[in-house]
């Protein structure tokens, strides 16, 4: 009919439809919790059209296998994630609570509770946004957790807002190989990492709590994937604190590396802007700017299109505090900046690994590590060559050197 | 099982009786309720076909639990299927993939419990299960999925009770998505490059015999890359690697649902694995480095997922709940002797 419509009466009515779909066409389908509230919800998932909303109630929804979405354009909408709450504690199949798989999806307001995987997964998804949403694992941080709270993955225009992400085995907010992020006014509590945005371009990430995590907030580039060289990257304005607890990771997986109290880790990624970030009590050290080492002795996945060092990255007007008390010797990179800083940990530290040919003969300019206005904080940044050849001076602690003119990133635009 | 002569005299029967599919009802947006309505069957319970629905079968089948499959394709009077370099044949609108899961009981006779269609639509395919009733003459839509509680058939497994998950609307997609479009996964001419007897008792190659009835464009195909698995007169490798293909290939590919994974497993790509790190796996790493480390099948992730039956370790995620024996003795074999 609509068709019709469109041949007859031409572009105004094509936007009439627009504007008035959402009183016409749309439905609000409301699903309360019920004895069979894994057939009633998938049902409605999938049944829905673009342009519904599903109302999910107050009260708990037992499920026992992940639910998925594949319709565009649809809120799943509870009544506040106190108060709605889908229990996944006996899921009996399926590697995650809730999949997404479709466009211009919002999760608002409820809950994911125990699920035996990831708690929320979204893939290849162009306009997702997670509103007051919580995922917990209510045991505490466990290694036999589920790997992510929130999980969108290959997806575009990412917003994550007023979330919080408790418990996850690896990270609690987690975005990986996306583009155009902003995670915002969030709270990251007792997981590995905090807030981790890995293999991704253009995020922002501001306003959070990271706070009793092992790692607060890990900004990654991985090799092997299909999307690396991530880059611009602002995470700004955040509460960092405290993220002191053991690293439970199962391991095998890159965040079991991470040691014990530390603020924020930068890794391979290039154009990444720090600022304004409260940093504090760290055991291990506020901010490590680090290469992807490959020391196995079989040799990495070959991948020649992958660029493990960190560039440009500004890390300014950060008040940092309270680091390196009771540093995790268990993790390499900790132990290595313990032995050659003679215990004094910094609150600032580059592993300083470079191409070959740049550790002898200089970065180039645009490529260099600036950090300006931080304050009275310790920095150490290493030399690997005298590391590795045993010569003294194996760490330069001198600001001047690392000083620069701040080039600031633009904002991300979430289309 | 029937007898042959019994076989005979209702192939007889069928010959003379066999109707025509109803075409409507695969364009149709709204697909019926009832698997019947597609009229792809004279005798469903005994897999008897309708004009011009064909029986196929996989050189190697993609495991699930255990159950029996029967497999056809339909493709409408007139039109053919062509073929896409070694990839899916290009099926026409209309045409449609049949496949019956099934287990034996103990008493002899067989249990139905799905049918999955997939239908060629003028917008792509649409995956869709039916459910199989309690009386076993009819089966039924059921887009949430259904969870079967199967006891008493006869599997290698010995297990007495499987919880059988026919998988919801999104589940199958899960499989059968490539670059964001439902595709199949099993009609590649290097699955179907093999002998079939059909119904009339006659053993004929399959590509041969559907390009002989004319569903399927006339070739000289001759890649025989894809080998039964679980044929030892093989090389272990290939046996391994086409497990792999089959089971794992469809997801673990640049274009399908595990792509952000960077593990990929069709029978053609280069790394599968091999001193690859997990990337997001969380458990599923159990502790290991790599997804596959040669001569050492206790430190490969690959095998230790297809050892376990919990949620977020197992793989596949979906389509079973039992462990396949045979193919974790097979990957173990093949990892141990790799160097």
């Amino acid at each position: 009919m609509v068709r019709y419509l469109k041949k007859q009466l031409g572009f105004l009515v094509i936007i009439c439809c627009i504007v008035s779909s959402f009183n016409i066409f749309s439905e609000v389908i409301i699903i309360p919790p019920s004895e069979n509230s894994q057939d009633r919800l998938q049902e409605a998932l999938i049944l829905a059209n673009p342009g519904d909303t599903i109302q999910l109630t107050s009260g708990v929804y037992n499920l026992e296998d992940s639910l998925s979405l594949d319709v565009d354009n649809i809120i799943i909408n509870g009544d506040g994630h106190e108060y709605t709450i889908l229990n996944f504690s006996n899921q009996m199949s399926g590697a995650q609570g809730l999949m997404v798989t479709s466009d211009n999806v919002t999760l608002k307001d409820f809950a994911v509770l125990d699920a035996k995987g990831d708690a929320i997964k979204v893939k290849g998804s162009d306009g997702i946004s997670f509103i007051n949403i919580r995922t917990e694992w209510s045991g505490g941080p466990k290694s036999t957790n589920g790997a992510y709270g929130l999980y969108p993955v290959e997806s575009k225009n990412v917003l994550i807002d007023g979330c919080i992400a408790i418990g996850a085995s690896d990270a609690g907010i987690y975005v990986g190989q996306s583009e155009n992020i902003i995670v915002r006014n969030s709270i990251a509590k007792f997981n590995v990492a905090g807030i981790e945005i890995e293999n991704s371009y253009y995020a922002d990430v501001y306003s959070n709590t990271a706070e009793d995590n092992t790692g607060g907030i890990l900004v990654f580039d991985l090799p092997g994937l299909p999307q690396q060289g991530g880059h611009d990257v602002r995470v700004f304005d955040n509460l960092i604190q405290s993220n002191n607890t053991d690293n439970f990771a199962p391991e095998g997986n890159i965040v079991g590396e991470v040691p014990r109290g530390t603020g924020i880790i930068i890794m391979a990624n290039s154009d990444i802007e720090i600022f304004d970030n409260q940093i504090q009590n760290h055991e291990t050290l506020g901010i490590a700017v680090v290469s992807y080492i490959n020391d196995d002795d079989s040799g990495d996945y070959t991948d020649s299109g992958y660029y493990p060092h960190p560039r440009s990255v500004q890390i300014h007007d950060n008040s940092i505090s309270g680091s390196g008390d009771n540093p995790d010797l268990d993790k390499e990179i900790a132990s290595i900046l313990f032995e050659i800083s003679d215990g004094e940990m910094p609150d600032i530290f580059w592993d300083g690994v470079l191409p070959f040919r740049q550790m002898l003969l200089g970065q180039p300019d645009e490529d260099k590590l600036v950090l300006k206005d931080n304050g009275d904080i310790k920095i150490a940044v290493m030399n690997p060559i005298r590391y590795m050849l045993s010569l003294p001076n194996q760490l330069n602690r001198d600001h001047s050197d690392y000083e620069g003119k701040i080039e600031p990133l633009s904002p991300v635009v979430i289309d | 099982m029937k007898s042959n002569s019994l076989r005979f005299i209702i192939l007889l029967f069928i010959s003379c009786n066999a109707l025509a599919v109803n075409d409507d009802s695969i364009l149709s947006d709204d697909p019926p309720n009832r698997l019947s309505e597609f009229n792809f069957f004279s005798d469903p319970m005994n897999h008897l076909p309708n004009e011009n629905v064909v029986p196929y079968d996989l050189i190697t089948p993609l495991f699930t639990d255990y159950a029996d499959k029967h497999r056809f394709v339909y493709v409408p009077n007139g039109m053919t299927a062509e073929f896409n370099g070694d990839e899916v044949f290009e099926f026409p609108i209309g045409a449609a993939l049949i496949k019956t899961f099934s287990y034996q009981k103990a008493d002899g006779d067989e249990l139905l419990l799905e049918t999955r269609l997939l239908l060629h639509k003028a917008d792509g395919w649409d995956a869709l299960t039916y459910v199989w009733n309690t009386d076993q003459d009819d089966a039924y839509l059921a887009l949430g999925g259904k969870t079967i509680d199967v006891k008493n058939v006869l599997t290698p497994s010995n297990s007495s009770y499987i919880r059988y998950r026919a998988p919801n609307k999104n589940q199958c997609k899960e499989c059968h998505l490539k670059n964001d479009e439902v595709e199949p996964i099993g009609p590649k001419p290097r699955n179907i490059n093999k002998q079939l007897i059909y119904l009339d008792g006659i053993r004929r190659n399959q590509i041969n015999h559907w390009a002989a009835i004319g569903i399927l464009q006339k070739s000289d195909y001759t890649n025989d890359l894809m080998i039964d698995a679980f044929d030892e007169n093989y090389d272990l490798s290939l046996r391994a690697r086409s497990y792999l293909d089959i089971n794992c290939g469809h997801c673990h590919s640049p274009e399908g649902s595990a792509s952000s994974s960077g593990l990929y497993l069709s029978i053609d790509d280069k790394n599968y694995g091999v001193y690859k790190k997990p990337v997001a796996a969380g458990r599923g790493s159990g502790g290991l480095s790599y997804s596959i480390v040669p001569g050492h099948p206790e430190e490969s992730i690959l095998l230790y997922r297809m050892l376990s039956n919990e949620p977020d370790v197992m793989m596949p995620e979906s389509g079973r709940t039992l462990m396949h024996a045979e193919a974790i003795s097979l990957m173990r074999e093949w990892i141990s002797e790799m160097k």
